[in-house]
């Protein structure tokens, strides 16, 4: 497998009145062709806004102030706003949690997908009407045509969801970012969306970036695992090795803490503390405060991501 | 264990106006025809996805909502149909915990006051003593007393969800209905909340009703598990029974659909078909039939009622016997 989209050094900062947010603090990450990594992390970790940051598109007072963003071989940080244009949401696609918000309630399902179709592929409106069609029917919606005539208001929340993905299947793009995509949907609509998304990875050969804060999600889906907190990756690794040999001491916290199906326990093992803003700590480690087994070097510096076994990076002075 | 609430047939439609301009209203039955106990000092979970009436059940149970039809008994006393003074003294003992921490706390008002308003409205304290009770309230939920001058816009949701507890044991209740309150918290957050309600149920005798989406929550928490679905109970069983041999073919599936964090045991998900259907216009006969792998020309006909399966197991099902057959077929 070859490298489709490389990550380095990434930082994304808000500047805002009450001071400098660093919401990414410097990323590394590779997603091969075909392959899905998942990134994982609760709220304000900072994975929707490295989704955003890949497309450019983040939000004021936000900016991304440093890194570099390999995808096939292409600069996407330094290329000028029309070209990343011609690649977001054609050879790069997109599908976020809310469906609702993400479709313009006023337009026709059917403009919504064929909007891409027009603009990135040069189609005529025949042409792209018979595609849009037949993507609804790929993701399972029945009677297509009637549907392309129809408001989001009008489907439930699993068939917007499907919407969304033909939408971004539409271009056939090399990577997809989903970004929380089954969050909002209920467990037996979650397990069909799942099953879709896993049969057109592996008909295209398509890269996917899974965010989501499911465990359970990510061990069923993932071929890798970053797991990411207060704006770093804190490890990263293969999904059984991760699950199998977690070394960061919040993996494991996160691992322990989730209310299995089918394992009756008497009593949850929580990780203490609350989660932190984003980019909180400035001195030491970021997860210094809720960490159960802290020495002395995790109060004065932030630890490095070292190897610890051939694709498996820990950020933790107990590795080092 | 003696019964503290028993609810009989309880029904509630609304009427929702119909998509179309001019078109007549139409009823949603959201709670059509539900009946359970909960015994005093357990945990009985009430499961199902969106839409299925388990909130609007909860809200019944406490006359949020008054129910249409039905009976609501409480330690003895009939609830509906009670006179509202009455009703507000027995609100002491029926007490709601809400999911959103962020939209069921006051804005405005300091922590202190949140936690200790139940306290002056039921005249249970006044002057210093409110103070004083509450600052004991916030210890035992795990909030220290410099939070008391704050306001909630300073916490993080699990805090939240911590004062929203303080002030539903502000009033010594006995029962909590507890609707999703761990489900808008972080994953790390979760378990603190749940062994929180698990220890203040033992130090307090409460008894709950934990409505939830989560499956692998209610294992944790729930001694028995009644599952919803389109306004009606279709499962009720203890809970170890009820994991592990699932009596309805839509609990099965509910629970075959939930993702294993465990990438090692990845299984083949029996995929449901279809959507769940509008409960303004549900199926005829069984509402599961048309996702239903079991499904046989009876099922569209006619509801099959709940009854006894095994002992502390009742289902609605005309095939309850055979559920399973598929998932020993596959493995």
């Amino acid at each position: 497998m070859s490298t489709l989209l490389e990550v380095s050094n990434l930082q994304t900062f808000f500047f805002t009145g009450d001071g400098l947010i660093k919401a990414i603090a410097g990323i590394d990450f590779t997603i091969d062709r075909g392959e899905t990594l998942a990134l994982v992390g609760e709220s304000g970790c900072g994975k929707s806004m490295t989704a955003l940051s890949l497309l450019r598109l983040v939000p004021e007072p936000g900016r991304i102030v440093d890194g570099n963003i390999l995808f096939d071989g292409i600069d996407l940080l330094h290329m000028p706003e029309e070209e990343i244009r011609r690649i977001r949401g054609n050879r790069i696609g997109m599908i976020f949690q809310e469906p609702m918000t993400s479709l313009n309630p006023v337009f026709r399902i059917g403009d919504q997908i064929m909007e891409t179709l027009l603009l990135h592929r040069g189609y005529d409106k025949r042409e792209a009407t018979e595609l849009a069609a037949e993507l609804l029917h790929k993701v399972g919606i029945p009677e297509a045509r009637q549907r392309l005539k129809e408001y989001p208001h009008q489907l439930s929340g699993g068939m917007r969801q499907r919407v969304m993905i033909a939408m971004a299947l539409a271009c056939d793009p090399q990577v997809l970012i989903a970004d929380e995509p089954t969050t909002a949907l209920d467990v037996t609509i979650q397990a069909q969306i799942m099953d879709l998304l896993g049969q057109i990875k592996a008909e295209r050969d398509m890269a996917t970036l899974l965010i989501t804060h499911d465990l359970g999600v990510v061990a069923e889906n993932a071929d890798q695992v970053a797991i990411m907190y207060a704006g770093l990756i804190m490890e990263t690794a293969p999904v059984k090795e991760l699950y199998g040999d977690p070394r960061h001491p919040y993996t494991r916290g996160l691992l322990a803490c989730i209310p299995r199906v089918g394992e009756r326990r008497k009593r949850l093992v929580p990780i203490e503390g609350s989660v932190p803003r984003a980019g909180a700590a400035e001195k030491g480690c970021s997860f210094l405060e809720r960490c159960p087994e802290t020495f002395a070097p995790c109060h004065d510096k932030h630890p490095p991501l070292k190897e610890v076994q051939p694709g498996h990076w820990v950020r933790c002075w107990q590795v080092q | 264990m003696s019964t503290l609430l028993s609810v009989e047939n309880l029904h509630k439609a609304f009427r929702v106006s119909s998509s179309r301009p001019g078109a007549p209203k139409r009823l949603l039955k959201a709670v059509d025809g539900v009946s359970f106990t909960i015994k005093a000092g357990e945990t009985l979970g009430l499961v199902g996805e969106s839409g299925c009436g388990k909130s609007t059940a909860g809200k019944l149970l406490l006359r949020l909502i008054e129910p249409d039809d039905g009976i609501i008994r409480f330690d003895g006393k009939t609830v509906t149909g009670m006179a509202k003074r009455e009703l507000t003294a027995l609100r002491r003992d029926m007490q709601m915990i809400f999911q959103d921490p962020y939209s069921s706390l006051n804005p405005r008002m300091r922590v202190g006051d949140i936690i200790g308003e139940p306290l002056i409205i039921h005249g249970l304290a006044k002057g210093q003593q409110v103070r004083e009770q509450v600052l004991s309230l916030m210890t035992k939920v795990g909030l220290s007393a410099e939070h008391f001058d704050r306001y909630p816009h300073e916490f993080s949701g699990g805090q939240r969800q911590r004062i929203g507890i303080a002030r539903t044991l502000a009033v010594q209740p006995r029962l909590i209905v507890a609707d999703e309150p761990v489900s808008a918290l972080d994953l790390s957050i979760q378990a603190q909340i749940i062994n929180l309600l698990k220890d203040l149920q033992q130090e307090f005798s409460l008894t709950y009703l934990f409505i939830s989406h989560d499956l692998g929550v209610i294992e944790h928490v729930c001694d028995r598990v009644a599952v919803m679905y389109l306004g009606r109970i279709v499962e009720v069983a203890d809970a170890e029974l009820f994991y592990s041999q699932p009596r309805h073919p839509y609990s099965e599936a509910l629970l075959n659909a939930v993702p294993v964090p465990d990438p090692q045991n990845v299984r083949q998900h029996q995929i449901l078909k279809g959507e769940i259907p509008s409960p303004i216009d549900p199926p005829s006969g069984c509402h599961f039939h048309p996702r239903c792998p079991y499904v046989q020309e009876i099922c569209r006909q006619e509801y099959p009622s709940l009854v006894e399966q095994a002992p502390t197991h009742q289902s609605a099902c005309h095939f309850s016997s055979e559920v399973g057959r598929f998932r020993q077929s596959r493995s």
